[in-house]
């Protein structure tokens, strides 16, 4: 049995702020293993995002589990779960990745220095990636002198310099065009074939998918299909 | 593991040493919105500008002022016998007049010391219109030693006094009694004891202080005639003395006091520094810069609410960015510093801006000077009609500098407190969900 990355149970999400309620997530039951790249397929509103928010400890669920590494988010305080998305989770966003004022650079050796990296550490470790991603000749540049793609692709360095168990990626292509998302994808496959870095996407892009592993799709705020999936319900 | 980069195990992470970089994004942030900043600092500049500019050329011109205005007469300090200020009686003396010159003279901070006597006589003049004659405040001064201005201009036809047998008259109480320089005043007045005190001197000059009371009532003799003729022996009604700093009198005064208690014969004297002598010129100035301080602050409360709204907009406008810095792990408190540094930078710029104003403006003004006689509005009467320089020559206040850039950096931290619970309320997932 491969190690499981993420682990979810029951995980339910209700948005109770308004008159009805919505119900963002019903009871869902999913594992990422290692070295995975996991695609949430679905219709807009499916939960794709909520999904992922939820493994990355950006939101809580009402109800059920989830656990990443090994480590069970419930009981963990915000600060505890800033402090793990910082050590084992890598972000890329649809847009607003990176921080305006810093070149590609600083931005990728920023996360390392919340990590408590060294200065020479980081900045070596900072070039080496950008190099590897083929970003070197836009290393000093600010996001505002970057294309989106090359946005996307810096992010995608800042996030996997830290050397993350788990990448999360929400609608990483929505910006970007047919040639500049398959440069995008291309280096994500890289980096999962060759480097093992368990992903998970959330997107409606088919090329996306197409890209992935293992698509799973949503639908209401439940699984609909997964290709991978391999646990039977628990109590069958 | 993956291999990506040879990542050691991230361990000693209990306080991430970003400390450096959130100064350069804190710098670098506050140039996103240019425009802002430079109003926000402007604003800050402006305040210290303000304050220091007004603290080097108006807190100057009182101190001079006051330098002035006692050493007309008063002096910073008077020895006195202890009922005398309450009740000037002509037997209220200090007694031992040699013993506590010497004593006052021999402290470093003493400039000048010197004797005065005060009584009240009727003077009459030998007018060809007849005799008249007029009540009159005489004091004897030691013009050897006497350092009050009063005196020591004289209208023209006239000179200061300098030897005993001379007398001076304001010109208001000459005018009246129809004296003239040349002629013979006659002083008839009650000596220490009791008995009759009487002399005459020769009017050698005529005063103008602008201070009305002087002018009508006031006349100078010899401090050798004058105890002559009241009867005094070694002993004066006041010991005036100038010091070296009159913002220094109440300690000078307290200090003094107790080695004047050996020299002094027949009992103990009072040291009054000059706010005790001419309270009315402690009050004006009190008044006038109290009156400043109050601007002072009104000023700085202003600043700091543009700087609130300056800051409260920066962290709205900031929220998905915030937001994503949540999401990667970056901790609130490291995101509020960075906003903290922001705020130090803006105040930091505004003081830079505001002190090289100011100290640019106080350099122009100290080629041509201040005219006084406007700064001194409204201090005519206590003045009089001084020997005041034409023009003050502002010089560029330090401590008003730093007192002034201190309490800017604090108004701006404080004012960075405003919106600091937002960065920690700001949901990440929210905060990035708006920017789509
Ligand atoms: N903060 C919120 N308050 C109320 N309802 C919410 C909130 N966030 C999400 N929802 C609702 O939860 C459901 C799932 O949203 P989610 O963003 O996960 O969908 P998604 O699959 O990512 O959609 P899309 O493809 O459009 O990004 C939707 O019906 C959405 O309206
Ligand atoms: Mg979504």
């Amino acid at each position: 049995m491969s190690e499981e990355v993420v682990q979810c149970q029951g995980v339910t999400r209700v948005y109770a702020d308004d008159a009805v309620p919505v119900h963002a997530l019903r009871g869902v039951d999913f594992a990422v293993h290692k070295g995975d790249w996991v695609s949430l397929a679905g219709p807009s509103g499916s939960g794709k995002s909520t999904l992922l928010h939820i493994i990355g400890g950006l939101d809580r669920p009402n109800d059920g589990s989830v656990s990443v590494d090994g480590e069970d988010l419930g009981p963990l305080s915000e600060a505890q779960l800033s402090d793990l998305r910082l050590r084992k989770i890598g972000f890329v966003f649809q847009a607003y990745n990176l921080i305006p004022v810093l070149t590609a650079v600083e931005n990728v050796e920023f996360i390392m220095q919340l990590q408590g990296v060294g200065a020479s550490e980081r900045r070596d470790r900072a070039l080496e990636i950008l190099d590897r991603l083929g970003l070197d000749d836009i290393g000093d540049r600010r996001p505002g002198e970057l294309s989106g793609g090359q946005q996307q692709r810096v992010a995608v360095a800042r996030a996997v310099v830290t050397d993350p168990v788990l990448l999360l990626a929400d609608e990483p292509s929505a910006n970007l065009d047919t040639a500049t998302t398959k440069e995008l994808l291309e280096l994500l496959r890289n980096i999962n074939e060759n480097h093992g870095v368990t992903i998970v996407t959330a997107t409606h892009d088919p090329m996306v998918m197409g890209y992935a592993k293992r698509p799973v799709n949503l639908r209401d705020g439940a699984i609909e299909s997964d290709a991978g999936a391999t646990a039977p319900s628990p109590d069958a | 593991m993956s291999e990506l980069t040879a990542a050691p195990p991230v361990s000693n992470r209990a306080r991430p040493a970003v400390g450096g970089t959130l100064v350069t994004m804190a710098w670098r942030n506050l140039w996103r919105v240019r425009r802002r900043t430079w109003l926000t600092a402007s604003g800050v500049g402006f305040a210290v500008f303000f304050i220091v500019l007004h603290r080097s050329v108006a807190a100057g011109a009182f101190d001079m002022m006051i330098e002035l205005a006692t050493e007309q007469l008063s002096g910073h300090a008077q020895v006195q016998h202890a009922e005398y200020l309450e009740d000037p009686r002509i037997r209220y003396t200090v007694g031992g007049l040699a013993a506590v010159t010497e004593t006052l003279t021999r402290h470093p901070a003493v400039v000048a010391v010197a004797p005065r006597g005060m009584g009240f006589a009727l003077v009459s003049a030998d007018a060809e219109a007849g005799e008249t004659s007029f009540g009159a405040q005489v004091m004897g001064i030691d013009p050897a030693v006497e350092f009050a201005t009063l005196g020591k201009e004289v209208l023209p036809g006239g000179r200061p006094l300098e030897r005993t047998g001379e007398g001076l008259l304001g010109s208001v109480l000459a005018r009246n009694l129809g004296a003239e320089v040349g002629g013979d005043i006659v002083v008839l007045g009650t000596e220490k004891e009791g008995g009759v005190a009487a002399t005459a001197v020769t009017l050698v000059g005529l005063f103008n202080s602008g201070n009305p009371e002087l002018d009508r009532s006031l006349m100078m003799v010899h401090f050798d005639d004058f105890s002559e003729a009241f009867g005094l022996h070694d002993e004066a009604h006041t010991i005036a003395v100038l010091t070296r700093d009159a913002g220094a009198a109440r300690d000078f005064a307290a200090e003094v006091a107790p080695s004047l208690e050996n020299a002094a014969t027949a009992g103990t004297p009072r040291v009054h520094p000059w706010q005790e002598v001419q309270p009315e010129l402690e009050q004006f100035v009190v008044m006038k810069l109290g009156g400043a301080y109050v601007i002072y602050v009104i000023l700085v409360v202003i600043l700091a609410f543009m700087v609130v709204n300056t800051f409260v907009m920066t962290v709205y406008e900031r929220t998905a960015e915030f937001g994503m810095l949540k999401a990667i792990g970056m901790p609130p408190g490291a995101i509020f510093r960075m906003v903290q540094f922001e705020g130090l930078w803006m105040s930091v710029l505004g003081a830079a801006l505001g002190l090289a104003v100011a100290a640019a403006v106080v350099a122009a003004l100290s080629v041509q000077g201040i005219p006084l006689a406007a700064m001194l509005e409204g201090m005519e009467d206590m003045l009089g009609r001084l020997s005041l320089p034409d023009a003050l020559v502002p010089v560029f206040d330090p401590v008003a500098a730093l007192v002034a850039t201190a309490t800017m950096v604090v108004a701006v931290q404080l004012a960075v407190l405003v919106p600091a619970p937002r960065i920690w309320r700001l949901n990440a997932v929210e905060a990035l969900r708006d920017e789509e």
